[in-house]
């Protein structure tokens, strides 16, 4: 065999698995032994720091700056879109909001039915009964003028009400 | 019923430190390790209550303890946890003399050959431990990987190859 061996037949041959036809140029070839001897001390030196020193080992939870500032503020501005769409479509509808013109007419239609409407009066609750006094001043005219109420021709409450606050 | 707990203890005694040096690798993880290789022998424990000294017990540990380690690592907050808090603890290990530079080097190689260990398939790094490091036979390696000796020879080749450069990498 003249031709060098490759990794893999180098492999082999540390793994004792080369043909005899491989570990007869190994032997021969100083090429070949110089690569497989690099192949040795490699793997050796793998072996020892796998099978010698620790695994590399969880210690911290320490998160990355990403997660550190990312995460949380993403997460809090979704929870708040969450919030107010879940508010938005719980709340009620709000009244439509009228325009001035509507205002305006409306207001005017009011005064308008409050000043001349006439149909309704009947609606209005009547006086069933008016004071004595009154009922007999509307009835038979002022019964008293003032002249008479201080000269004590008249002694009813009405002429006194009209009488003592006018003077 | 005494017999059967003897030779459960001569097992345990006979293939422990393998069983764990199996999952410590696998893992990467000491923690893990101890707690996979106790379930890997509760598994012995039953096997054997039911089985006696019928089965070959080397290769049914190896063989529970490789597959117990995929379960560990499919498992998916297992997954989670190695990708988002992964850190490298550095082990304080008595310099033996060296100087500054050489500490510092050796220290890099080491974390750079575990982290390109770690960077291999999961299968490449089964097939890298029990062939290579553990030193079993290829067909055995097959038998207990359920794969072909030839898938296990390629498997080992991009193992070594990825290994080898993480370490001429700092050469």
């Amino acid at each position: 065999m003249n031709r060098c061996l490759s990794k893999r037949a180098l492999l082999r041959a540390y793994l004792k698995e080369a043909s005899g036809a491989e570990h007869a140029h190994l032997r021969l070839c100083v090429d070949c032994a110089g690569r497989y001897d690099a192949l040795v001390d490699d793997l050796h030196a793998i072996d020892a720091i796998l099978t010698t020193t620790p695994p590399p080992a969880v210690v911290t939870r320490r998160l990355s700056r990403w997660h550190m500032g990312w995460a949380p503020a993403a997460a809090f501005v979704v929870l708040l879109a969450a919030v107010a769409s879940v508010i938005s479509l719980h709340r009620p509808a709000p009244p439509p909001v009228p325009s001035r013109s509507t205002n305006v007419s409306a207001f005017a239609a009011d005064v308008s039915l409050a000043l001349f409407a006439s149909a309704d009066a009947s609606d209005f609750p009547q006086i069933e009964s008016a004071p004595s006094d009154l009922g007999a001043a509307l009835e038979a005219g002022w019964a008293c003028t003032q002249d008479g109420y201080f000269n004590g021709e008249c002694n009813d409450q009405l002429s006194m009400l009209l009488f003592e606050e006018s003077d | 019923m005494a017999e059967r707990a003897t030779e459960y203890d001569e097992l345990y005694r006979a293939h422990h430190a393998q069983v764990l040096r199996l999952c410590r690798l696998l893992l990467s993880d000491p923690d893990e390790a101890d707690d996979v290789s106790q379930e890997v022998f509760l598994k012995l424990f039953r096997q054997h209550q039911l089985s006696g000294n019928t089965i070959a017990w080397g290769p049914w540990l190896t063989r529970v303890t490789v597959n117990a380690c995929r379960d560990r690592r499919r498992s998916g907050w297992w997954k989670w946890w190695r990708e988002h808090h992964q850190t490298f603890e550095e082990a304080e290990f008595p310099g033996h003399g060296r100087t500054p530079e050489q500490e510092v080097l050796s220290r890099e190689r080491r974390r750079e050959v575990w982290r390109s260990f770690q960077q291999l398939s999961s299968r490449q790094q089964e097939v890298f431990v029990l062939r290579h490091l553990e030193g079993f036979p290829t067909a055995e390696v097959a038998e207990i990987l359920g794969v072909s000796p030839g898938s296990i020879k390629r498997h080992l080749y991009r193992a070594v190859h990825q290994m080898r450069k993480a370490l001429g990498g700092l050469q």
